[in-house]
């Protein structure tokens, strides 16, 4: 009811956000490392940060005493707004297809990351296909919607586009696939194995590479935007990301960026990449973790998956159905369906069942099925303290959130992986660099966000306590120098 | 219902005086009629009260209050209001039900007139609900699929009948039209590989690509995707909106828009609230039977006009809705659609404004002839 008001509300046009001039906290985060104590930060009109000085809050500061500030979390690896719109299935390799014009920009889960302190994200190609596309970097709020219905500035908006090139090594590429003695239609005729996902990768590169002889050559070959995208991939010019959670797929990624010089790699999802560090250092790759817990999955802790929830809710036949039999009137009604005193779970079937996956996945979030089912096959092999594994041994490492926003259960964001990572070992200072800084970096957007500094965009966040803490909350989440959550009412009673 | 009440007025009186200039009638052979009813719905879809409709060889020839008296000319008086026969903007009904063609995801050369079911089956259907005019598309199975046409239900040969048999080039970025051909081996899946296609299409077909254009639409990316062509190509663009449009409606302000009728099944608060949001933003909406929830309901068009006009207050927007602004939406706006000088005398005569529940529809007259009595009235 409250939210229909909202919407009723926000359809009337709500008053713009608030801006921020001078913003004081009692410690703050610069996100490449660096603790200020007792920071005073001038924003310009442009809702820029002007200067960040050491001092007292001055009078008329917006300031909360003991919240600590840290810049807006970047989610370096999300699959926000990309629905069932962005894969294209009738071919295995779409590297020029932008994922900037597919992208539900609109889509409510930009508001829950926004309200876990994530002010920009990049969003990732789904993994479907060999190679995906063109991944885009967005801020998660500001944009115009489309939505009649939605708030002027709600929706999310472009901050890179073609910032990054999917490549999927693993088992979502072949996942369903068959081999042609069966029916060869538009959704089965892709790999079955990594090595015809290698393969195909390989030929791609070998067809770019022929590609760009003729245009050497003086040949003028018809344009093909596929080619022109990889040509860009080999010489860095946009970023290779490859998806490899097992060590052997991210020693496959090693050897191709060999072969065909690839001169930004990034290895994503890197589920045990600490089983290939050293290879990692020795060739400058750095990576990003997918989430270390997923509120769906919970890939890497090894917990229920949907599977394991279909065997818990719905056993099968139990021994004691005689009982029912046996029993006659009150007695039966006792005993005779006391399932969970006999077997210890719920029986849970029928139309609870169905109801159940009513509380999985949203629609949208099942058609950017890759990843999480992926992930699920391979959970196995993970550990939560890779981060802390690869950072020990000199490997660069970046934290993403995946799906975790495609829900309203949002405990998978990306504040929450970078607790985990540090509850197994990740120093604190990496742990939010990993969110902030470095995450920029490796998105292409530090120029603009992830770290304070005069002249960068003015995207914070003001926890309530120390951000690494688990009961610590964001009070206030301002992006671009105007508060576009406040949640000190709440937090603070 | 109605009286007729033939008058001879055998004018002499010399047409310099008359308010508007017009051609002297040549033969006593063909003659003038005037229709005066106790309310015409004018050009501009205002209300005239006791005015006249001066018709010659089945073309309108003045409107208003007073007309010019045409030598030969004969006045029937007539108890209710007179309104121009409504255009149902997007139409498959008086389609046959081949018109997917699904061997090409490219068919710029369809012509939606080829496929027109002529039977007077669907005639005795639609006249008695006012509607004569069906602006027709091909199915918008595949990306650019072909081009509509305008045919009228009524009486006449085929010929007589399609008004336009070259409306709008139609575009299509509608995802489940494609699982279609994607069966057949074709593609593309989704929007991320039908955008590609819709440029080199575009790209290939030089001719195609300059409008008029008919774009079916159901999310904002590929309306943003289509409405970038149509910015730099310049397009006359109209967009048939589809799926939830509330979710993209934000990006069709100011633009023509084509929204399925609303029947039953299709009305709740969502449906209703989004047809006010996007008269408010100043879209001019056209309805259409085509992808409205039942097909079958011929009073879709005038009820969803009903509804539109308690929405927003706008009873001239609303019966723009299935009039003029769907005559547009079919690029023949100079033909038909309105009661005004030149166009077709294609006229409904309702017992009350056409807008009104209690409004019983009379008589039906194509081109200056009756085609249609309800049992309760006469002949014209």
């Amino acid at each position: 009811m409250l939210s229909q008001l909202l919407l009723f509300l926000a359809a009337c046009g709500f008053p713009q956000a608030p801006a921020v001039d001078v913003l004081a906290a009692d410690r703050l985060h610069l996100g490449d490392g660096r603790v200020l104590e007792s920071a005073v930060l001038h924003f310009d009109d442009q809702g820029k940060l002007r200067s960040i000085v050491e001092g007292p809050a001055p009078e008329g500061a917006l300031y909360v005493e003991g919240a600590v500030l840290t810049p807006g979390l970047i989610d370096a690896y999300s699959y926000l707004g990309v629905g069932e719109l962005s894969l294209e299935e009738a071919s295995e390799v779409t590297p020029a297809l932008p994922l900037s014009a597919t992208a539900d920009l609109d889509d409510p889960g930009f508001a829950l990351a926004l309200g876990e302190g994530v002010t920009s994200a990049y969003l990732s190609p789904d993994s479907m296909n060999v190679i995906g596309g063109l991944g885009v970097v967005v801020k998660t709020c500001g944009g115009q919607p489309a939505d009649l219905f939605a708030s002027s500035d709600s929706a999310a908006r472009v901050l890179k586009d073609k910032a990054a090139l999917k490549i999927t090594m693993g088992t979502e590429t072949g996942r369903g696939n068959r081999g042609p003695w069966n029916n060869t239609s538009l959704f089965e005729r892709r790999p079955s194995t990594r090595m015809a996902t290698g393969w195909l990768i390989r030929r791609e590169f070998y067809k770019a590479f022929q590609y760009r002889r003729l245009k050497l050559d003086g040949k003028n070959p018809p344009l093909d935007a596929d080619m022109e995208v990889l040509l860009q991939a080999i010489d860095g010019d946009i970023p290779i990301r490859f998806q490899a959670r097992r060590n052997h797929d991210i020693q496959t990624g090693l050897r191709m960026q060999k072969e065909f010089g690839w001169k930004h790699l990034i290895i994503e999802e890197g589920l045990e990449a600490h089983k290939a560090a050293p290879l990692l250092v020795a060739a400058k790759v750095p990576v990003i973790l997918g989430p270390q817990f997923d509120s769906r999955s919970r890939a890497q802790a090894t917990g229920f998956s949907l599977a394991d929830w279909r065997l818990k809710t719905n056993p099968g036949p139990v021994c004691c159905e005689h009982l029912e039999e046996t029993l006659v009137g009150e007695d039966q009604e006792r005993y005779g369906h006391d399932h969970f005193a006999e077997t210890g779970v719920y029986e849970v079937d029928g139309l609870a069942l169905d109801l159940l996956f009513l509380t999985l996945p949203r629609y949208d979030a099942y058609f950017a099925r890759g990843p999480y089912l992926g992930r699920m096959i391979e959970a196995g092999f993970g550990t939560p303290a890779t981060a802390a594994l690869l950072a020990r041994q000199g490997v660069s490492v970046v934290l993403g959130a995946a799906e975790a926003h495609d829900g309203s259960v949002t405990e998978g964001s990306v504040i929450h992986q970078a607790r985990i990572a540090h509850q197994y070992g990740l120093p604190a200072a990496k742990a939010l660099q990993a969110v902030t800084g470095d995450a920029a970096r490796l998105c292409g957007v530090a120029d603009r966000t992830g770290t304070l500094a005069p002249g960068m965009d003015g995207d914070l966040v003001l926890w309530s306590g120390p951000p690494l803490q688990a009961d610590s909350r964001p009070l206030l989440v301002i992006v671009d120098g105007r508060i576009r959550v406040d949640h000190r009412s709440q937090v603070q009673g | 219902m109605f009286s007729c009440l033939p008058l001879c007025l055998l004018s002499l009186v010399p047409l310099a005086g008359a308010p508007m200039a017009l051609p002297v009638p040549d033969s006593q052979a063909d003659p003038a009629i005037v229709l005066r009813a106790d309310q015409v719905i004018g050009p501009n879809l205002e209300v005239l009260e006791n005015a006249a409709v001066l018709i010659r060889k089945g073309r309108i020839l003045a409107v208003g209050p007073s007309v010019p008296q045409l030598k030969g000319a004969v006045e029937y008086r007539l108890a209710g209001v007179l309104a121009p026969a409504f255009v149902d903007a997007l139409s498959a009904e008086a389609l046959v039900s081949q018109v997917r063609e699904g061997s090409r995801q490219s068919t710029p050369d369809l012509l939606a007139a080829d496929m027109v079911d002529w039977r007077s089956e669907v005639s005795e259907a639609w006249l008695p609900h006012g509607v004569l005019n069906f602006h027709l598309s091909p199915e918008p199975s595949n990306v650019m699929a072909g081009w509509t046409a305008l045919a009228q239900v009524g009486e006449g040969t085929p010929a007589e009948r399609l008004l336009q048999p070259r409306g709008r080039q139609v575009f299509s970025l509608l995802a489940d039209e494609w699982t279609g051909v994607g069966d057949e081996q074709l593609g593309p899946t989704t929007l991320a590989g039908a955008l590609p296609l819709l440029d080199r299409i575009l790209s290939e077909n030089p001719a195609g690509s300059q409008g008029p254009v008919l774009c079916f639409v159901e999310n904002e990316q590929g309306l943003a995707a289509l409405q970038q062509h149509a910015q730099s190509r310049k397009w006359d663009v109209v967009w048939a909106a589809r799926g939830d449009v509330a979710s993209y409606g934000g990006a069709l302000r100011g633009e023509s828009v084509v929204l399925p009728a609303l029947t039953e099944g299709s009305w709740n608060l969502r449906t209703l609230e989004t047809l006010r949001l996007l008269h408010r933003g100043e879209c001019q909406i056209a309805f259409g039977t085509r992808d409205a929830y039942s097909g079958g309901d011929r009073e879709a068009l005038r009820q969803s006009a009903m509804a539109f006009s308690r929405l927003t207050g706008d009873s001239k927007a609303a019966l723009a809705a299935i009039t003029t602004q769907a005559a547009k939406v079919a690029g023949l706006e100079q033909e038909i659609g309105r009661l005004a000088p030149g166009m077709r005398a294609d006229l409904v005569l309702w017992s009350a404004h056409p807008l009104d529940a209690s409004a019983k529809l009379v008589a039906v007259m194509q081109g200056g002839r009756t085609v249609y009595s309800a049992s309760h009235g006469e002949d014209l």
